[in-house]
């Protein structure tokens, strides 16, 4: 991982046409413009993060109505013992 | 809600249809969903597109698990459902095999306003909230 300190208006370079520019700095939060391609897809990363996980609980059912139903039975089951007990 | 046979072969009317303007990460382009449950488990409910039979997730009631589940929305989210007296929220649940190592997206819930029936998944603020919270593990 590289790690590199820029002030505000100071730019990164990553490859010969993606840039990244420190726009503003206020308290915690940095305004970054990023110049890029079309084809090169940029997004906040925890928007990755969600959309792999969506992907992966549209898996959880299949076509088999049963094994979805012993699905269901065993998660009811697993949070019935939870029984709202956590915060 | 609608009723489910566990998936195939529901019904619905307009008035379940629930609309996610911006689609859901992942599935931009599907915007209508319905919910389903099964009455033998009321809080295990799956959001289940209408546009698309394959395309269903598996979702909980929040306050079954975490009775102390304050979300805080961005005031952009807050925005987008207007009055937000009637929101409803799902947690996105990845049920696995082995079913103590499910997880649930307590961060990036799915709101509804149950009046307009305009939907969306959104990022709390809340900074503690897991993307993945182990559901039966100790935290």
């Amino acid at each position: 991982m590289l790690v590199i300190n820029r002030k505000t208006n100071e730019s990164v370079m990553i490859g010969d046409n993606i840039e990244i520019i420190v726009s503003e700095v206020e308290n915690d939060r940095v305004k970054l413009c990023i110049n890029a391609p079309r084809d090169v897809v940029i997004m906040r990363k925890e928007l990755l993060e969600v959309k792999e996980m969506n992907v992966q609980a549209s898996k959880t059912l299949a076509d088999d109505k049963d094994s979805n139903r012993e699905k269901m039975k065993a998660l009811a089951e697993g949070l019935n013992k939870l029984g709202g007990a956590k915060a | 809600m609608v009723k489910a046979d566990h998936l195939k072969n529901f019904e619905y009317s307009e008035n379940d249809v629930i609309h996610f303007e911006f689609g859901i990460p992942g599935f931009e382009e599907y915007k209508d969903y319905v919910i389903m449950f099964d009455e033998e488990y009321p809080f295990i409910m799956t959001l289940q597109s209408i546009d698309s039979e394959h395309l269903s997730l598996v979702v909980i009631d929040p306050y079954t698990v975490f009775k102390d589940y304050s979300p805080i929305l961005s005031e952009q989210d807050k925005e987008y459902f207007g009055n937000c007296k009637n929101l409803k929220y799902l947690l996105v649940t990845v049920v696995t095999s082995n079913i103590s190592d499910s997880v649930t997206n307590l961060k990036s819930p799915i709101v509804i306003n149950t009046e307009t029936k305009r939907a969306k998944q959104v990022f709390l603020e809340n900074e503690n909230y897991s993307f993945r919270y182990k559901l039966f593990s100790e935290n």
